[in-house]
């Protein structure tokens, strides 16, 4: 149930292969007909239709048809969940691990997923939802609790746990955030946990579903959808000179990720072999990339030098070919800096132009059209693609597909916000070329915090915070802001004073970002300046994020909707339309991007280096720290900077809470908690690294680990994840949730008394409020500046993901308070 | 709420624009609060991009709280892009570069800016650099002007919708009243500007959207 810490040292260099592959797109909703579509050059494009005629005639996108895809127990769950749950299945059966699967403590699953709530689902009651340009919070929990699957909307970890549940995946439940590149990252994040021994079999990959009303007319705002919308299977055009913006797609790819000797030891076929994977920061802008292709250069070269192969035996690329005009162009250039001579022999072409833009599934799709490319020996081709573009001037296979020969091949991801991601495949048959060459696998890194910083209800640093802590204050819990008020529930616990012209330099930043987001990029900040690091090794620190699942203000829309409402005080899609789309902030969608935060403090700190945004639920930051410590041990980092942010304040995410009367109510103050907001980061370092700076030391981490269970598991597999990150240790103190429920705390003390009877918990949340993603986070920070030697910090949302770090102080310790 | 019938109408009926100057100090401070300056930072003649550290996404804010302020329609496509898709490639652009009939076409349609500012063998990629305040007061006016022209069937003014403030209808009859788009309009001033240099577009209403296969 727990996974064995992964470092790169300790089970080094495994090798992985694919052995399952499944496929829910518009050209199919099984693997074989989305390759028949895609190599046939067919087009999956066509007018939206799915939320009723009436969803406004400009949009088109890659739709699913959710009639031929039998999901069994399905009923009540959203189109992406249906997608991801029916390529895993898929995926699962093609690997023949249907009669066969794998131990469940050493599987696990790492998909790239999005949370957006379908305004469509709520269109029904919206008149009596809205009062003026606000909403009526009180009718609309009223409306949630009568529909309790409405907030699934925005349960980021939901897919992910779903799919873990079927299929009985213990090591870890993972959701993977990067924009465009989430499945990229999700895959990438899962190849080099399965290399390092950290699990045999991982299903990864995406799946997402963006074509909602207010997520089509987000991307539009934008100005990044192709306007071609009168002929739909044309308009996707990669590379083509008359380009003019993506075009939207939903679907998901599963594939099943193994380490070599499970899946030859169980005689499974093998499809193909993942050899590399690369992740960069633009450390730019949020949507434009840089023009030079830096990032993108940084990310592929990453790849083939993780694959161990010259860019020579490269022969084809999926590229991400959106065909705006910028990236066809960005990428080409990017291409030809990494491929000099050798790029006018790739092949090259950008399978979007039939399927679409899925999104946080598209990195998935793209990768297992790759891999089905090599295995066949057909090269998939970028359709549409008639004039050709001076600055697209490479090999892009127009139109027809063609057999080829090819050995290697590398599918390219770049997303808003500016993380980048690659991955290498090799065909499992291939001659031999010279065996990519194991990595030099050193022994384990000791890690060490070397920086810590916080914005929190307590304090807006680290001093602050702390003490306030230690004298045991409480945050003021602030008279409800307007809406909130309508509800049962006292206040909330929020980070007062915080002034961001002053904690962000970046004008743009201070602009898109939301005041939660904003707080990671202060809160990274004080960690990296308490670190005293030199830039030099900040750029090219890795950086791993833990985010919140949502991060929309509804209140955006309201205007907007209570436009677009006829006579009859009923949603017309011609009236938002007409009059109702000119009303939104064209910035929204930027603005509530989920790796806002890590894209926010990489461009405002100069961080390229590798990075994954995990958007997990309340876990999700310690999950950041686990996978920052395993870049560490293994080497594969000096530096690495981790942390989290969250701000619950939000309609929908307040609901949630509330609806499974998790909150202290107006009238009961004896049990449950109360909200919060707040950010945590931590500098990680490998400890001869900060010995030889001369570095303060807070604190060692000596292990980590993680598991999924399903709620009724929640106290063994607590136990277990503990047990797992203290190795032989037994820890003088807990720090955990006290989230205040009986059941929940039941299961917190139990699991003390089993690693050591009368064993103390401390838990900050009676301080701070429950602050999301940032609370365990909070207790990661209370743990390091402690005097208990060993600590262990851990985290259950839930009952569902359960994470554990374990500390130990520096020999000399000389830790602030 | 009711939007329907003349009854519910309230505010003043529309009919001349605003002056020149207020609309000149009103796009300046956009323009300025949209980049987090001063508005004595932000003159006629600055250019948005460069001078102004102006980014893609600024460009979507300005335009968007430009059309909230004056209760207008801009165009969301540049000038240079609008010409090439009306005009043809080879005749605005050629290999990169606006071709010398293609810097004709922007003089004539951007008084505003110098000539100095309109070189020969200008990149396609350094156009937005030559964008100025100004460019967005003249793209304002030309919307506002338009708007002012605008008369229902039955001979009523505009009048603003409460709830719904991008709508317009009549104010003696209540019938809708549509915002002109900006979009149309500077098409029509193209097209007129095209004239004058002897281009003329090729069956332009299909070069939009039809496959060019």
């Amino acid at each position: 149930m727990n996974v064995p810490t992964a470092g790169y040292g300790s089970g080094a260099g495994h090798r992985v292969v694919v052995t399952g592959m499944g496929a829910v797109t518009s050209l199919g909703t099984d693997l074989a007909s989305t390759w028949q579509g895609v190599i046939s050059g067919a087009s999956g494009i066509t007018r939206i239709r799915q939320y009723g005629e009436t969803t406004t005639p400009t949009h088109i996108a890659g739709q699913v048809d959710l009639a031929s895809l039998p999901v069994p127990g399905a009923c009540g769950l959203g189109r992406a969940a249906r997608f991801g749950l029916a390529a895993a299945d898929q995926a699962w059966r093609h690997a023949g691990l249907e009669r066969n699967p794998p131990r469940p403590e050493v599987s696990g699953v790492c998909i790239g997923a999005s949370t957006f709530p379908i305004i469509e689902d709520r269109l029904d009651r919206i008149g009596a939802l809205l009062d003026g340009n606000r909403w009526n919070w009180s009718r609309y929990a009223q409306l949630c609790r009568e529909n309790p699957w409405l907030l699934t909307q925005s349960d980021a970890a939901g897919v992910a746990s779903l799919i873990a549940g079927r299929f009985c995946l213990r090591a870890f439940s993972l959701t993977a955030q990067a924009a465009c590149t989430s499945a990229t990252q999700a895959i990438g994040h899962a190849f080099h946990t399965l290399r390092a021994g950290g699990a045999r079999v991982i299903l990864a990959g995406g799946t997402d579903s963006m074509l909602s009303m207010m997520c089509v007319s987000g991307f539009e705002l934008l100005g990044s959808l192709s306007q071609r919308w009168t002929d739909p299977a044309r308009a996707s055009r990669p590379f083509d000179r008359t380009r003019d913006g993506f075009v939207l797609a939903e679907g998901a790819s599963i594939l099943v990720l193994e380490e070599m000797e499970h899946a030859l030891g169980r005689g499974a076929a093998i499809h193909g072999e993942l050899i590399g994977y690369g992740s960069s920061c633009d450390a730019y802008r949020f949507t434009d990339m840089q023009p030079d292709g830096d990032g993108a250069v940084r990310c592929m070269n990453a790849a083939l030098r993780d694959a161990g192969v010259s860019p020579s035996q490269v022969g084809y690329i999926n590229a991400h070919g959106t065909a705006t005009p910028l990236n066809d162009r960005t990428e080409t250039l990017a291409i030809r800096r990494v491929f000099g001579a050798h790029a006018d022999r790739l092949a090259i072409s950008s399978t979007k132009s039939q399927l679409g833009h899925l999104l946080c599934a598209a990195g998935a799709i793209e990768l297992t059209i790759t891999t089905l490319a090599l295995k066949h020996g057909i090269l998939p081709p970028t359709i549409n693609l008639d004039h050709p573009d001076p600055e697209c001037d490479l090999d892009y296979i127009p139109w027809t597909s063609r057999a080829a020969d090819v050995s290697i091949a590398l599918s390219n991801s770049f997303g808003f916000g500016g993380q980048n991601g690659c991955l290498v495949v090799r065909r499992w048959d291939a001659p031999r070329l010279r065996l990519p060459p194991q990595r030099q696998y050193r022994s384990p890194r000791k890690v060490c915090i070397t920086g810590v910083g916080v914005i929190s209800p307590l304090g807006l640093d680290v001093a602050t915070h702390f003490a306030r802590l230690q004298r045991g204050l409480r945050a003021v819990v602030a008279p409800v802001a307007r809406g909130i008020g309508d509800l049962e529930i006292p206040g909330v616990a929020r980070v007062e004073g915080f002034d961001s012209q002053a904690a962000i330099s970046s004008r743009m930043l201070r602009k898109i970002l939301t005041s939660a987001a904003s707080h990671a990029v202060a809160a990274a900040g004080q960690a990296l300046r308490s670190s005293g690091l030199p830039q030099t090794a900040l750029q090219e620190a890795a950086l791993f994020v833990g985010s919140l699942g949502l991060d929309q203000d509804l209140n955006l829309f309201a205007e907007a909707l209570k436009t677009s409402l006829d006579s009859n005080n009923r949603f017309s899609y011609a009236r938002f339309a007409s009059h109702g789309t000119a009303l939104i902030d064209p910035l929204f969608l930027v603005k509530s991007l989920p790796n806002a935060g890590l894209c926010g403090a990489a461009i405002e700190f100069d961080l390229q280096g590798p990075n994954l945004n995990i958007m997990n639920g309340a876990a999700s930051g310690l999950l950041a720290v686990s996978a920052a410590f395993d870049a560490v041990r293994s080497g594969s980092s000096a530096v690495a900077v981790a942390g989290g942010y969250d701000s619950p304040l939000q309609l929908e995410t307040i609901l949630s809470h509330l609806i499974e009367d998790r909150l202290q109510s107006a009238s009961n103050k004896d049990c449950g908690y109360i909200l919060g907001e707040g950010a945590a980061f931590f500098v990680l370092e490998d400890e001869a690294h900060a010995r030889e700076r001369n570095a303060h030391v807070y604190a060692e981490i000596t292990g980590v680990a993680q598991s999924h269970s399903a709620s009724a598991g929640a106290s063994e597999a607590l136990y277990q994840t503990a047990s797992s990150a203290l190795g032989d240790t037994i820890p003088e103190a807990v720090f955990g949730d006290g989230v205040n429920l009986p059941a929940n705390d039941a299961i917190e003390r139990e699991t003390a008394e089993r690693i050591r009877p009368g064993l103390p918990i401390h838990a900050c949340t009676d301080n701070t409020g429950h602050c999301g993603v940032a609370s365990p986070l909070f207790s990661l920070l209370h743990a390091a500046l402690s005097a208990y030697n060993p600590a262990l910090v851990w985290t259950s949302d839930r009952g569902r993901v359960h994470a554990a770090v374990a500390l130990q102080q520096p020999p000399n310790d000389s830790c602030p308070g | 709420m009711n939007n329907e019938g003349s009854s519910s109408l309230t505010g003043q009926a529309q009919a001349a624009a605003p002056d020149a100057a207020t609309v000149e100090k009103r796009v300046i401070e956009i323009v300025a609060r949209c980049l987090d300056r001063k508005p004595s930072e932000v003159g006629l003649d600055s250019r948005l991009w460069g001078e102004l550290s102006a980014e893609s996404l600024d460009m979507l804010d300005i335009v968007y709280s430009l059309e909230r302020a004056f209760i207008i329609r801009l165009p969301r496509l540049n000038l240079l892009q609008r010409a090439r898709e009306l005009f043809g490639e080879d005749t605005v652009v050629a290999d990169g570069v606006i071709t010398p009939a293609g810097l004709e076409l922007m003089r004539l349609s951007m008084p505003e800016i110098p000539a100095a500012s309109l070189t020969p063998n200008m990149g396609i990629q350094e156009f937005r650099y030559i964008i100025t305040v100004e460019s967005f007061v003249r793209v304002v006016h030309r919307c506002l002007e338009a708007k002012a022209r605008i008369r229902c069937a039955c001979g009523g003014l505009p009048a603003p919708v409460p709830d719904s403030p991008m709508e317009l209808r009549c104010a003696a009859c209540g019938a809708p009243l549509e915002l002109p788009s900006g979009e149309q309009l500077l098409v029509d001033d193209l097209v007129q500007a095209g004239k004058a240099l002897n281009l003329h577009p090729p069956g332009f209403a299909e070069t939009a959207a039809v496959p060019l296969k």
